[in-house]
């Protein structure tokens, strides 16, 4: 029966987060709460033949707790101890409140700073999102046994590290999103650029959106979180018309704004608005109110590169980086002028010095100035790694030899 | 002073082909228009719904519970914000309410609130936030002034628990005026406005962890035994 594998495929992905992170409270470890879900998941393949309940989650739930509580037992009695808990302790109710707790307790745990950002976001994908091994291994392109590994190492970390599956206290409350934001940010620009391969990259983008949601509805008075979603939502908004047929990147200046998911959009503004009022003048806001400024021009020439500029200015106070240095330089250079961008990338040039986009950028500037961009495209070219970019770069350096060519 | 509950009754195509440009500005717009309201001492709450597509209705028809999605856009118009607001006189609520920020396409509903129990930053706790409409279908206000008084009845010591964020009834629809827009000029109707199929009776807010709980609670109310019930996400603004 296709409909029923169906519904339990359904249930099983949406109720999955909130239901291990609830029994990660009764069991104590993550192993233990996966093993109960998947038992739990069995099971419903079985019962929901004769009858699918009217309430698939609550029935999920019920069936999972009771299957921990069953692994507890057997525990117990195999090594041979006094129960540490009363079956009391298991019957928790579920509140919004603990549901909303529990959630945030499993993204937290995976989420956690002592892992590292690819153990983060392989341990994500598999606890809160449940994909598969498979499925990691395809969107990172990279071996099932190195995802298997890699999700090994971040249980024992956790584990060693006693992480401790608890909700932080409100002190703490903004670093653990902060990192959370880190890891859902970070599996939204591997679906957006990506280090490779375009096969499931919309996929991880989706994925992303839908925690930073989840995220948004758990901390409702995190700024920072809804400056995250709100620049999610405008990157998949552009998603589909960042490519050419070829593969080709195309970039902002040339994409076709009437094509921009209009939804999106909205689900962006809402959210930089909810930002705003919050009074957020985060690093993650800053960039929503960037990435506003671009989506809202009408036309690429008419993007209001005075407010990006300022936006860039505080940025760079609040959390420098060579790389925001540069796109300051040309936010600069479009306000200012060219030669005005070429004196901001001067003091870059060291720290910079591998970074394609560098001398992508570099290369346009001397252009508009009049000067030779051959030089600088040639360096971009032998340091870009993404196959579309250094395609891209390839078509401009092609384009100026044509150019250069007498008549 | 005087409550009353100004609604906006949206023509969402138009809002969905809206520029993202002018979208922002709107955005924008609406916020100011609050705030400025807050500052005055006018406005206890606000907020803004998602689009109706996303929205169920949710009513009971003998033992069969009847779940509908969205959209409901009737005569292409859709709940789409609501701004609960004091002011001295009918007028003077009506005067506020056509200096709200809204297309062309939309119209501005003024209802005088019966009573309420206003949220307190409601915005503020975890879970998604619902807007629930108490609606009401019969063919004379006597009818339908009594679906609402049987509703009011039987929800009466149902509220407060965790899940409930406040809400208010309305007094009924000949009460109210409706404010549209034309180019630059806003005529003003006085109510009733029963030849709409569903009219307002009420709204109040729930906290839940989604659409689907939402509408399994609602499933056991009386509100959807005598009227219909629609449940719509707010945004957090």
């Amino acid at each position: 029966m296709a409909d029923l594998t169906a519904i339990v495929d359904d249930t099983v992905r949406t109720e999955r987060g909130r239901i291990v992170g609830g029994l990660l409270r009764l069991c104590g470890s993550l192993d233990a709460a996966e093993e109960a879900f998947q038992e739990a998941a069995l099971a419903a393949v079985q019962a929901w033949r004769e009858d699918v309940p009217s309430n698939p989650g609550a029935w999920l739930m019920t069936a999972a707790k009771n299957s921990a509580k069953d692994a507890r037992r057997r525990r117990v009695v195999a090594e041979a101890k006094a129960p540490l808990l009363f079956e009391d302790d298991m019957d928790t109710r579920d509140t919004i409140d603990t549901v909303s707790d529990d959630y945030l307790r499993l993204i937290f745990t995976c989420c956690h700073p002592e892992l590292s950002t690819d153990n983060q976001i392989a341990l994500t994908l598999k606890v809160v999102a449940g994909f598969s091994t498979e499925e990691i291994a395809r969107a990172f392109v990279c071996s099932e046994a190195t995802v298997s590994q890699r999700i090994l190492r971040a249980k024992q970390t956790i584990d060693e590290q006693k992480v401790g599956y608890a909700v932080p206290e409100r002190n703490d409350l903004a670093e653990r999103v902060g990192a959370a934001l880190a890891v859902l940010y970070a599996m939204f620009n591997e679906g957006h650029t990506g280090r490779s391969g375009p096969l499931m990259r919309l996929d991880l983008q989706a994925e992303a959106l839908r925690l930073a949601r989840l995220l948004c509805d758990l901390v409702p008075r995190e700024p920072e979180a809804f400056g995250a979603l709100a620049i999610m939502a405008f990157g998949a908004a552009r998603a589909h018309t960042r490519v050419d047929d070829e593969g080709l990147p195309i970039l902002l200046a040339a994409q076709d704004r009437s094509r921009w998911n209009r939804e999106l959009l909205r689900e962006g503004l809402m959210a930089l608005r909810r930002a705003r009022s919050l009074g957020g003048r985060g690093p993650y806001v800053l960039q929503a109110e960037i990435a506003a400024a671009h989506v809202t021009a009408p036309k690429w020439e008419s993007t209001d590169w005075a407010t990006i500029v300022a936006a860039y200015d505080t940025l760079a106070e609040v959390s420098p980086s060579p790389v925001v240095a540069l796109n300051r330089a040309v936010a600069v250079s479009m306000l200012a002028g060219p030669s005005e961008g070429l004196a901001a990338l001067k003091a870059l040039e060291r720290p910079l010095a591998d970074y394609h986009l560098f001398y992508a950028a570099r290369a346009d500037m001397l252009e508009r100035t009049g000067g030779d961009p051959r030089p600088d495209l040639e360096t971009a070219i032998s340091l870009a790694t993404n196959e579309g970019e250094k395609r891209l770069l390839e078509r401009r350096l092609h384009d100026r030899l044509a150019r250069m060519r007498p008549s | 002073m005087t409550e009353y509950l100004v609604m906006t009754r949206e023509d969402e195509h138009a809002h969905a082909s809206q520029s993202p440009k002018a979208m922002s500005e709107l955005i924008e717009k609406s916020a100011t228009y609050a705030d400025e309201l807050r500052r005055a001492g006018q406005l206890k709450d606000s907020g803004r719904l998602r689009p109706s597509k996303e929205g169920k209705r949710v009513r009971r028809e003998g033992d069969r519970l009847e779940v509908g999605d969205g959209p409901f856009a009737e005569e292409g118009k859709a709940l789409g914000g609501y701004c609960w607001v004091q002011a001295s006189s009918f007028d003077e609520a009506a005067e506020l309410a056509a200096k709200a920020p809204v297309l062309a396409t939309d119209v501005i509903d003024v209802r005088p609130v019966m009573k309420g129990m206003c949220p307190k930053d409601k915005e503020a706790k975890p879970g998604k936030i619902f807007a629930c409409a108490v609606l009401g279908s019969t063919k004379t206000e006597e009818a339908w002034v009594e679906v609402m008084d049987r509703i009011d009845e039987e929800t009466r010591g149902r509220f407060p628990e965790a899940s409930f964020l406040g809400g208010l009834r309305l007094e009924p629809p000949s009460s109210g005026r409706r404010i549209v827009t034309r180019g630059e000029r806003r005529a003003m109707f006085d109510g009733p406005f029963l030849e709409s199929k569903e009219v307002i009776g009420g709204l109040f807010f729930v906290r839940m962890t989604s659409i689907e709980d939402a509408v399994r609670w609602a499933a056991e109310t009386p509100f959807v035994v005598h009227g219909a019930l629609e449940i719509r996400e707010l945004w957090r603004t």
